[in-house]
This record gives C-alpha cells, sequence and structure tokens, in this order.
C-alpha cells in the first residue's frame, strides 16, 4: 500500500495536485491538499506519482505502508 | 579576464562554460520571434552556457532537468537587496532611475519568509476552487467581447479579446472600474518596455512615471474601500492591513500594482501565441473543432510550446553546482523555461504542436515557491475564450502569414502586438 503525505509548511496552495488527480486528493478549508484515503493501492502509484510530481514546491512525499489500513 | 577583485560572481564562474551563441540576445526583438533553433542548439550543446548581459555575466540553463532543479531548489534568492552594496544587480531588472530609492519590492523580488506571508494573503483568492467559481461570468465577458465585434469578417483578436478579457477579469477581482483598462493597459506596457533597455533613458523614465500613476491609483482606491468594503481583493488586503502588522500600506500598494500587471500581458500572451499555434496547425484546428472538449488539453499544449514568458531567473546563495557546473555565490542564473518545454529527455516529439498530447509537462508557470500565483486563473480564462470563439465562429483563418507576425518588443515576455483573423459567423 502507499501512503501520501502532505507537508503542510511547504504546501503553497497552488491546487496542481487536486486539479490533475482529484480521485486521490481534495483541499481542506485552507486549500491544502488532503489524500483521499489513509493509503491507496499499487494500482494507483501511476497516479500518485504525477501528483506528487506536478507540486511546484514539493510538498508531497510517497510513502511504503506494510499493513494495509482502514 | 577576471580579476580577483572582481564581483565575486564574474570571478568565481567555472572556466569551460562555453559563451551563448550570438543568436541569443535576450533583448532584441529577433530573438523573440524565433528563440527555438538558437535555444535547441545550446541546449545540445549541453546546456549551460555564459551570456554577457547588461548588469554581467549570467549562467543560461536550457535543459529541463536544470531549469526545473532551480526552480525547486532552496539555495538560490530572487530578493536582490541579499546582494552587496554597489553590485549594479541591486537594482532587479530595473535601473535605479526607475524606482523609488525605497521601493519594496513584490512577492515576485521577495524569498520566503517574507515573500510566503505576503502570498498567503492573496492566495485564497487564485485557488482552483476560487477561479472555477469565476467560470460563469468569463464567458459572460467573453461573449460581450465577441458581441462587440459582432458582424465583421476580420477581427484583431489581441485589440478584442486577448488584451480586453484578462485585464477586466483582474479589473473585477481587485475591484477597480474595468473601465479604466485602457489606462492599465498603458501603464503595463509602459513598465514592461521600461525593463528591456537599462540604457533607454527616455523609456526608463516612462516607466518610473507610469508606476507613480499606477501607484497613485491604487492608493486612492484603497482608501476609498477602507471607508466603503467591497467584495473583493482590494477589500480583503485593507482589512489584512488594518488586522495589524501583516501587511503595510506600501506592500498593499506594491501587491495591487503587481497583480494587475501579472494578471494582464501574461494572459493576453497566452492567448495571443497559443490561438497562433493553433491556426497554424490546421490538423490541430480539426481536433479541436470535432472535440470540443480538448480545449483544456490544447491551452496546456499552447503553454508548452509557446509560452508567454520565455524565462525567469535566480540568483545562487552560496556556492554549489548549477546544471552541473561548480559555481560561486552570487552567480545570476537565467533559466530558459521555452527551452525546457523542448527537451526531448521529457517531452517527446518536442517540436510538434499537438493538441491531443497526453500528460503535457511544461514549466511555463515556474516552480518552487515562485510558482505562478495566477497559474489556475490563466488556464481558465483561456480556455473559456478560445471555447467562446470557435463556438461564436465556424470558419477561423489566419489574416497574416504566420512567419511575419509582428512579435512585441525583446526582454522576457514574447507576444503579438497584433493577431489578423479572418472569420465566418455561425449562422
Amino acid at each position: 500500500m502507499l501512503r501520501l503525505e502532505v507537508d503542510r509548511q511547504t504546501c503553497m496552495s497552488s491546487g496542481q495536485c487536486y486539479v490533475v488527480h482529484p480521485r486521490l486528493v481534495q483541499p481542506d478549508e485552507e486549500d491544502i491538499p488532503v489524500p483521499t484515503a489513509d493509503a491507496f493501492p499499487e494500482a494507483d502509484r501511476a497516479d500518485l506519482e504525477d501528483v506528487v510530481k506536478v507540486c511546484p514546491t514539493g510538498a508531497l512525499r510517497l510513502v511504503e505502508v506494510d499493513a494495509p489500513a482502514g | 579576464m577576471a580579476s580577483t577583485d572582481r564581483p565575486s560572481h564574474a570571478g568565481d564562474l567555472i572556466e569551460g562554460v562555453p559563451p551563448a551563441p550570438g543568436g541569443y540576445d535576450p533583448t532584441s526583438v529577433d530573438f523573440v520571434a524565433h528563440p527555438f533553433d538558437v535555444l535547441r542548439e545550446m541546449r545540445e550543446a549541453g546546456g549551460v552556457h555564459l551570456y554577457q548581459g547588461f548588469q554581467g555575466p549570467r549562467l543560461v540553463l536550457t535543459r529541463w532537468e536544470d531549469v526545473d532543479a532551480v526552480f525547486r531548489s532552496r539555495d538560490v534568492f530572487k530578493d536582490v537587496r541579499k546582494l552587496p552594496p554597489g553590485d549594479p544587480r541591486r537594482v532587479g531588472v530595473l535601473p535605479q532611475e526607475n524606482q523609488r530609492p525605497d521601493a519594496q519590492p513584490s512577492i515576485l523580488g521577495l524569498d520566503d519568509p517574507e515573500h510566503g506571508r505576503l502570498r498567503r494573503l492573496v492566495n485564497r483568492a487564485f485557488t482552483p476552487r476560487a477561479v472555477e467559481a469565476l467560470t460563469p461570468r468569463i464567458v459572460e465577458i467573453a461573449d460581450r467581447l465577441l458581441d462587440e465585434v459582432a458582424g465583421r469578417d476580420e477581427i484583431d483578436f489581441m485589440e478584442a479579446i486577448a488584451i480586453p478579457l484578462p485585464v477586466i477579469v483582474i479589473s473585477e477581482m481587485l475591484g477597480v472600474d474595468p473601465e479604466d483598462r485602457e489606462q492599465f493597459k498603458r501603464w503595463s506596457l509602459t513598465i514592461v518596455n521600461s525593463e528591456l533597455r537599462p540604457d533607454d533613458h527616455e523609456r526608463i523614465r516612462a516607466g518610473r512615471a507610469a508606476r507613480e500613476a499606477m501607484r497613485g491609483y491604487f492608493d486612492r482606491v484603497v482608501n476609498e474601500r477602507r471607508a466603503a468594503p467591497g467584495d473583493d481583493l482590494i477589500t480583503a488586503l485593507v482589512q489584512a492591513e488594518e488586522e495589524g502588522d501583516r501587511l503595510t500600506h506600501d506592500e498593499t500598494l506594491t501587491m495591487l500594482a503587481l497583480l494587475l500587471n501579472a494578471g494582464n500581458l501574461t494572459t493576453t500572451d497566452l492567448l495571443g501565441n497559443g490561438l497562433l499555434a493553433l491556426l497554424s496547425h490546421p490538423e490541430q484546428v480539426a481536433a479541436v473543432r470535432e472535440r470540443p472538449d480538448l480545449m483544456g488539453n490544447a491551452v496546456e499544449e499552447m503553454l508548452r510550446y509557446t509560452p508567454p514568458v520565455l524565462s525567469t531567473g535566480r540568483t545562487t546563495s552560496h556556492p554549489q553546482a548549477v546544471g552541473g557546473c561548480p559555481v560561486g555565490e552570487h552567480v545570476s542564473v537565467t533559466v530558459s523555461v521555452v527551452a525546457a518545454n523542448r527537451d526531448p529527455s521529457v517531452v517527446a516529439d518536442p517540436e510538434r504542436f499537438n493538441v491531443t498530447r497526453e500528460e503535457i509537462r511544461h514549466l511555463s508557470f515556474g516552480g518552487g515557491i515562485h510558482f505562478c500565483l495566477g497559474a489556475n486563473l490563466a488556464r481558465n480564462e483561456a480556455r473559456i475564450a478560445l471555447e467562446r470563439l470557435f463556438e461564436r465562429y465556424q470558419d477561423i483563418q489566419l489574416a497574416i502569414d504566420p512567419a511575419h507576425a509582428e512579435w512585441r518588443g525583446g526582454g522576457a515576455f514574447r507576444g503579438l502586438e497584433r493577431l489578423p483573423l479572418r472569420v465566418t459567423e455561425r449562422r
């Protein structure tokens, strides 16, 4: 499984991540992205990598997690 | 030869970085009109060159990887006040006469944390959600502008749509009278032109006068809004100002001038450059005619293929490797966005304009903390304007030979003076 981590300090709310894959991230009330799931299946890897790549400030990070979450 | 007592940025540039070819002259109209071949040559020759600019040597980067790395780097800066006293670059791209000695840099010329503090105050007006909410109004404005040229079989797209649409939209967002847009346009162009040639004193004086006039204008509007708040960005900034130390009055005026200027010419040029590229490729026109839902993708391809901003710059904070070359502190670096966008190591078949391209990548909005604040707005405006244009006319043809398009000025901005079209309305 894969987890998407958001560094709220580095994020500048450009919104590029939720424009490219709204299925995976949605903005909170401060327009900072929140992943739509605690962990994502391997099948989402390519899309998750897109989300990480489009961030202008590098505020997103993809982390491998062992136990399938929630 | 650089002697040891020269400013460090000159002496510390490494030996062996080749000079930029003669065709690389960002100040010339020729380069702005036809930048692609010389930039490809530079990218293929290693992607790192030395250019002797007005304010001294600059490292010019043309590979995607290097340009992207500089955008994301925390080891470079934009605030020229960090340069030692006497360094000619302390005045930024502007010569001294162009600005007041106490001029407050806009967020374009600041680094974090100052940059972040000011940017956060305006960020929310430009998020995808905020911009999406403007869609119906942008459609209305585009349609009204097209109504104004109804019945004509030849129009200048720049005059009819590309120039007025962005300035009306940003004026309404800010809360200034869109009827003053002729004035805004004159100020913006005068200011941009004044930055082209630091040795042209007449332009520089005109630029400074335009800056002062714009500042005076905003000063009046800010005071009006303080007395009678509205639902606009000026009111939001005034309220932030009143909440204490978050924003000074000077910072408010600087921010407003930036938003008006930046929200103006760049979107105008995205529209003009983009439509010229599209109409120069009839098979691509056929593709968007057949699938109007492609227009959003077409705008991304326009941004990649023919960006309104050709390059931008940073300065190294300390000795480091840039583009694989070890350089000293305070080295000026130009990153060529337009060259990176056509780097074959990132973009397949990069010289081809293709609106059906998948997962379009470009650096036309920059990157890192200075990533274009108005990116979402520019995309939305361009998509809507072109959709409405293609909806209105069943046939659109260039009324000029694209090889002889009239490009405006020199410098980092690339845009058209005119874009004459022959149009046939839908019956």
